[in-house]
């Protein structure tokens, strides 16, 4: 292969720049700057492409933007090549746009024939020359100060030296595989230093699920820990409840024990307390009935209850008043009747003449006449006076013989009763009766005594009335007094003559007579008036006290006449009967016995007698024995009242207490049911355990109200017992309750903490995470195992072939070297690294190229390089080979050496010299002698 | 004549993890051991069994949550007419936090507990029956000591629930015994746990494993299921038959295909579906395993992705090779030919090393393949197409 044309559009230093390079020696030359880098540098660009983007890792600028034209326009190319087929090739390149147009010799585009690198793009220099970029940069590429390549020059080096051993494809080299292989354990699996990869990945999460299973682990221990303890709990927990449950049947048999002694005390005391309300209640219904008759009765005689104490004090007095008035009325109305008798009498004996009648008339007339007459004498008148206002004996003498009477009556009845009593007994009762005699006989002797002083004075009375009436009156003799007396004497006249009578005297006797009369008469009509009005005095106030006496009387149902009580009492639905013993027995309408009264006082059968005849007490009201009778039997009643009162009041408190008790006795009795109630509710287990205590116990065989007092005993020491132990277990049930207490807290604690605690599915899933991870991690490690298995055979095969091949490079590189030397160094020994090392003639060792002048190490390097070449093109193409200042160092002598050599290598291939000195370009003129073209890159000095 | 009737069954391992799968895969297969748990409960309770033995690794100790727990003690609780009998195995030892003591189990469940030495016994005189477990207090148990052993009780069935390994190589942590230990106790069955497959070993007595009534694995394929057992008196004690009474929900299948000259990707799959066909998803869950030599390496991730979306648990695995006339073509001084040349000396080198086993051998030869194939790949393409084989 050579290059034909070299047509730079623009392209660093070089615009519309042609060249047209020779097919052997080339001596291009230019002075500093003048561009000859940038000549080979468009030659490579033109080849392999130019790589863009940022700087390079020296900070240098990208070739890209290195070469960027200097002036504006084309950042473009055109380079023709032939190979050493005859095919020639053009291609263009336009870097700014980074197209490039491969055609052939018949300019068809024949870019789409060759492979593309996505970084490099289309491959066809690789096609046409048989090396890359590398390749192509360490072994026809020789820049200026760059003749000994660095390392991975002579690894690429090494490595198409490796290449032309395989007949394959092109693409087939082992730093390619080797880069894959190590590229594939990278990034597949990992390298011990790499962080990310995946076996790194795995590596780092199988840690984390590493810690986390732990933790998990940990919390699956805590659970189970948890579960257990809380297994352990609820194992505590059963058997406190068995525990409680047979503290509680322990104690419920205690407990029954209790409750049959309380059920059969307490049933006992309901019976009492039924028996105690039932006796309440009968109490209560017969106090309910006497109230109700006291209530009657004591309603009957509510009017008692008005009667004030001065009134029953005043009673016996105003009884024995009321019996006096009536004595006193009594004796008054015999006067008065002895009176009227009188009167009658004197009546009868009242001339017929009514004249005589009208005293006044007569009176008158005759006052007038003894007036008249009077005028001289004044006896008439006082005689006249005098027998007109005389005394009017008579009343006391009647009193008197009536006191007679009635003492000559007592006196003979006494002594008759006594006597008779005396004969009739002439017992015990001898001296009562001479008593009784003496006594009657006194009280006669009273009685006439009196009735003797009165009759003495009725007596005397009578004597001086009679010589008033007989005195004579005097006249005088005055006109006046004789006309007055003439008028005086004509109506006397005329009166007499009424009254047929005589004279005068015989008128004033008769007068007199009459006048006594009427005097008399008016005497007594006045007594009868006086002894009436008195009478009725009496009878007034015998009637208001009588009324008052009827009245508290009659309050205390006492009939004050003739009234028997008992016809008072029938009506009201009482009957009243006499009971043994002086008591006084009432019944009830609608009551079948009688009741007696309790406090009502015993009643004498006389004095009874005297309460329910009334016609016998109106026979004796006046008797003051009756009134004593009735006073006392006022007495008794209104005692019997306010007893019956007092009775109400007590049967009221009686009955309020009764109530009270039986209010009492009916909580208690509800309190003892709701304790039977109790025992009944909790009797479920106690009937059941009764009915086997039954078995064992006699003492329950019998009910409560039949259990004898011994059993009840029994039962109350048993139930006494049982409640201590009862006692005593409530504390072992507290404990336990207490105990059960603690560990329900702690089964909730427990149970909650468990609920907390994260879920075992997290622990599978981790479980199998590591699993596939380890799975795939030791995947990976095979697959790692493997690539590097692979690296290590491929890297010992190709280094089998380098030892092959190091011979033979050194053998090609040593006569080069021999040649540009004059022999000094004829053999090069390259490492399997091309570490080269040289055989000096003077020396038995073999030592490093490094250990050599600089000019030799360029001399040894130019030689291995030019080998390389060689060994290149064994199976291809003459390759062209550029060469930049590679004399600078050189000897003349090694110059003209090398000179000589590479004339000879120009011979079959293309050889590019790049020198900036023309003294070199004139000894190399001189030297091959026209066998060359020169390539002027600067227009002032091109040479030809 | 009096015939008891029985279910063995073993080795529920609730709440154990499951790798691989698509999503959820894991809970499903939890919820396919309940169920399996529960089937158990009902076809006891169907068939009126009198007994039920569960022996051993009925959960996982460390990861069981608490409502299987309780899940488990509700549904033995349905078993009102049925004694059962609880072993602990290696996975759910009767450790001291052992969730066998942290939950209440209702009276017809009988936990067998070692007493010291001596194993958990328990007989009840009116079903008729002595039961003796050995089982595990802890994760790991040597050989158990057979002295201990209770002698069985005449005229009653008696049975032996034993957890552990049988006829293990030496050094086995797990109860190990051997058949003729077994048969020399003199029981009338000897009901085992441990191995998930089932199997009987006949004889007398007969040794049985139920295995895993539901499988949990691809190395436990085929029908899992519960032993149905009865036991029937006769002149010289009680003669038992088992059978198999398949329970489980799913089954794990594995199957070869040969993808030798498939051209593409596309090939594999359709090669894949077809060989897939046949499978019931809702049941199967298929380990296809790709041999042969393809025109180019199977890409498993993507293939394995496909799948994966219409299988609960799909796994691939290649065990292809490259083309053999690709490898002859190349010169053999050349890199690749070298290359080839070395690997092929290793990997007689590996067959030929008498320390490894089997499975090692196999391992290097795994690797030295996949070894192979990426550096071929790298060497003709400059990179590596060979996937891992991840789950």
């Amino acid at each position: 292969m050579h290059l034909t044309k070299m047509d730079i559009k623009g392209f660093g230093c070089f615009q519309s720049r042609v060249f047209a390079p020779g097919s052997g020696l080339n001596i291009v030359y230019g002075e500093n700057e003048a561009g000859k880098s940038t000549l080979m540098g468009f030659v490579r660009a033109m080849l392999y492409g130019l790589r863009g983007g940022r700087r390079l890792k020296d900070g240098s600028l990208s070739p890209l933007k290195k070469y960027s034209p200097w002036h504006s326009g084309l950042y473009a190319g055109v380079l023709e090549y032939a190979l050493d087929n005859g095919e020639a090739y053009r291609i263009g390149r336009n870097f700014e746009k980074n197209h490039v147009h491969i055609q052939n010799q018949y300019a068809e585009d024949i870019g789409a024939t060759f492979s593309i690198d996505p970084e490099v793009g289309i491959l066809f220099a690789q096609a046409h020359l048989g090396v890359n970029e590398n390749a192509f940069m360490q072994t026809l590429y020789l820049m200026q100060q760059h003749q000994s390549p660095d390392e991975q020059g002579r690894r690429h080096l090494m490595d198409r030296l490796l290449q032309i051993q395989d007949a394959g494809s092109d693409e087939k080299t082992f730093l390619k595989a080797e880069e894959a292989l190590r590229k594939a354990l990278l990034e597949r699996v990992g390298s011990d230093r790499s962080t990310v990869r995946p076996i790194d990945k795995i590596a780092e999460r199988m840690k984390i699920l590493h810690i986390e299973k732990g933790e998990l682990l940990e919390d699956c221990a805590a659970t189970r820990a948890l579960a257990l303890q809380l297994q352990q709990t609820r194992n505590r927990l059963a058997e406190s409840r068995r525990e409680k449950n047979r503290l509680f049947q322990k104690r419920t048999l205690y407990g029954e024990q209790v409750a049959k002694y309380t059920f059969f005390t307490t049933s006992r005391k309901q019976k009492e307390t039924k028996n105690r309300l039932a006796q309440l209640a009968e109490n209560k219904a017969f106090l309910f009935r006497e109230k109700a008759v006291l209530a009657i009765s004591l309603a009957d005689r509510k009017v008692l209850s008005d009667i004030a104490p001065e009134d029953v004090a005043g009673l016996p007095f105003h009884m024995g008043r009321v019996r006096e008035l009536k004595r006193t009325l009594l004796t008054l109305q015999q006067e008065t009747d002895s009176h009227h008798a009188i009167l009658q009498d004197l009546k009868g004996r009242l001339p017929e003449n009514p004249l005589w009648q009208d005293s006044d008339k007569t009176d008158a007339v005759l006052q007038a006449f003894l007036l008249a007459k009077e005028k001289g004498n004044d006896s008439l008148e006082r005689g006249h006076i005098a027998a007109v206002t005389g005394n009017r004996p008579g009343a006391k003498g009647r009193i008197a013989l009536i006191v007679l009477g009635l003492a000559l009556l007592v006196l003979v009845s006494a002594q008759a009763l006594g006597l008779a009593t005396w004969i009739r007994t002439m017992g015990p009762f001898t001296f009562a009766a001479i008593v009784l005699n003496v006594l009657t006989g006194l009280v006669a002797f009273g009685f006439i005594s009196l009735a003797s002083f009165q009759m003495v004075q009725i007596f005397l009375s009578k004597r001086r009335q009679k010589s008033r009436e007989f005195q004579q009156p005097l006249l005088d003799t005055n006109p006046e007094l004789l006309k007055q007396w003439e008028s005086a004497r004509k109506n006397m006249a005329v009166l007499l003559s009424d009254l047929r009578m005589k004279d005068v005297q015989a008128f004033l006797q008769s007068k007199r007579a009459v006048d006594t009369l009427f005097r008399q008469v008016s005497d007594e009509e006045c007594s009868i008036a006086l002894l009436t009005e008195k009478s009725k005095q009496i009878q007034d106030e015998i009637q208001a006290l009588s009324k008052h006496l009827a009245d508290l009387l009659r309050r205390a149902d006492i009939v004050p006449f003739a009234e028997p009580v008992s016809n008072r009492s029938a009506e009201k639905g009482l009957k009243v009967s006499a009971g043994s013993g002086g008591t006084i027995a009432v019944e009830v309408a609608g009551q079948r016995s009688p009741q007696e009264l309790p406090g009502v006082a015993k009643v004498s059968k006389t004095e009874e007698q005297s309460m329910l005849t009334g016609s016998a007490a109106m026979a004796n009201f006046f008797d003051s024995s009756e009134d004593e009778a009735k006073a006392r039997l006022f007495q008794m009643r209104l005692d019997e009242y306010r007893e019956d009162v007092q009775v109400d009041k007590e049967m009221a408190e009686k009955l309020l207490h009764m109530e009270e008790e039986t209010t009492f006795f009916e909580k208690n009795l509800q309190e003892l049911s709701d304790s039977l109630l109790q025992s009944l509710s909790e009797a479920s287990p106690w009937q059941n355990s009764l009915s086997v205590a039954q078995e064992d116990n006699a003492v329950l065989d019998v009910g409560p109200e039949e259990m004898a007092d011994e059993s009840m005993e029994t039962l109350a020491r048993q139930a006494s017992e049982a409640r201590q132990q009862g006692l005593s277990l409530q504390k072992d049930i507290e404990g336990i309750e207490e105990q059960l207490s603690t560990l329900q807290t702690t089964e909730a604690t427990l149970m909650a903490r468990l609920e907390r605690m994260p879920s075992e599915e997290r622990l599978q899933q981790i479980v199998e995470e590591t699993d596939r991870l380890a799975t795939q991690k030791q995947a990976l490690e095979r697959y790692g195992e493997s690539l590097r298995t692979a690296q290590k055979i491929l890297e010992a095969a190709a280094k089998e072939i380098r030892q092959g091949l190091s011979p033979k490079l050194g053998e090609v590189a040593g006569n080069i070297l021999a040649s540009i030397t004059g022999g000094r160094y004829r053999k090069v020994v390259p490492g399997e690294t091309l570490q080269l090392s040289v055989e000096v003639v003077e020396r038995e060792t073999m030592p490093l190229v490094s250990e050599l002048s600089s000019g030799t190490r360029d001399q040894i390097w130019l030689s291995v390089r030019l080998a390389a070449v060689q060994l290149l093109e064994q199976n291809g193409e003459k390759l062209p080979v550029f060469l930049d200042e590679p004399f600078a160092q050189y000897d003349d002598k090694r110059l003209k050496n090398t000179m000589d050599w590479l004339a000879a290598f120009a011979q079959k291939r293309q050889v590019f010299l790049f020198t900036s000195r023309y003294h070199d370009v004139e000894m190399l003129q001189t030297h091959y002698n026209g066998q060359y073209t020169l390539i002027a890159l600067s227009e002032t000095n091109k040479a030809g | 004549m009096k015939t008891v009737k029985f279910i063995h069954a073993a080795d529920f391992h609730l709440d154990a993890a499951f790798c691989g799968g698509r999503a959820g895969y894991g809970a499903i297969r939890r919820a396919d051991m309940r169920q399996a748990f529960q089937k158990t409960v009902s076809l006891a309770l169907a068939e009126e069994v009198d007994f039920l033995f569960l022996c051993g690794d009925l959960y996982e100790h460390s990861s069981v949550a608490r409502n299987t727990i309780a899940f488990v003690v509700r549904e033995l609780s349905r078993l009102t007419h049925t004694q059962v009998f609880l072993l602990s195995g290696n996975h759910d030892p009767l450790l001291k936090d052992a969730w066998y003591f942290s939950v209440p189990w209702p009276e017809h469940v009988h936990l067998l507990q070692s007493q010291g030495a001596l194993p958990g016994q328990i007989f009840l005189n009116e079903d008729n029956i002595f039961v003796v477990g050995v089982g595990f207090s802890a994760f790991t148990q040597g050989r158990p000591d057979f002295s201990t052993l209770p002698a069985p009780v005449p005229g009653t069935f008696n049975v032996l629930l034993y957890h552990g390994s049988l006829n293990a190589p030496e050094g086995d942590p797990h109860n190990a015994t051997t058949t003729e230990e077994l048969r020399s106790t003199g029981y009338d069955y000897v009901a085992m746990g441990h191995y998930h497959t089932p199997q009987i070993v006949p004889g007398n007595p007969i040794i049985a494993y139920a295995g895993s009534p539901e499988p949990l694995g691809f190395d436990e394929p085929g029908i899992h299921g519960v032993l149905m057992g009865e036991a029937e008196t006769g002149e010289k004690g009680y003669t038992v038959n088992v059978r198999l009474k398949p329970l489980a929900t799913r089954e794990y299948i594995e199957k070869t295909l040969d993808i030798t000259a498939l051209l593409d990707e596309d090939a594999v799959k359709v090669a894949i579906a077809a060989c897939l066909e046949t499978m019931d998803p809702n049941r199967y869950l298929p380990h296809i395993r790709l041999v042969g030599m393809p025109l180019e390496p199977p890409h498993m991730e993507p293939l394995t992705d496909y799948f994966l979306a219409d299988w609960l648990l799909f796994r691939l695995s290649d065990d292809t090779m490259p083309p053999v006339g690709w490898m002859e073509s190349l010169p053999p001084d050349s890199l690749t030919g070298v290359f080839l040349r070395m690997v092929s000396e290793e990997m007689k080198q590996v067959e030929n090393q008498p320390a490894l086993d089997d499975a090692a051998r196999q391992e290097a030869v795994q690797c030295l393949y996949q070894a192979r194939q990426m550096a071929l790949e790298a060497l003709a393409y400059g990179t590596v197409h060979f996937l891992p084989e991840l789950p």
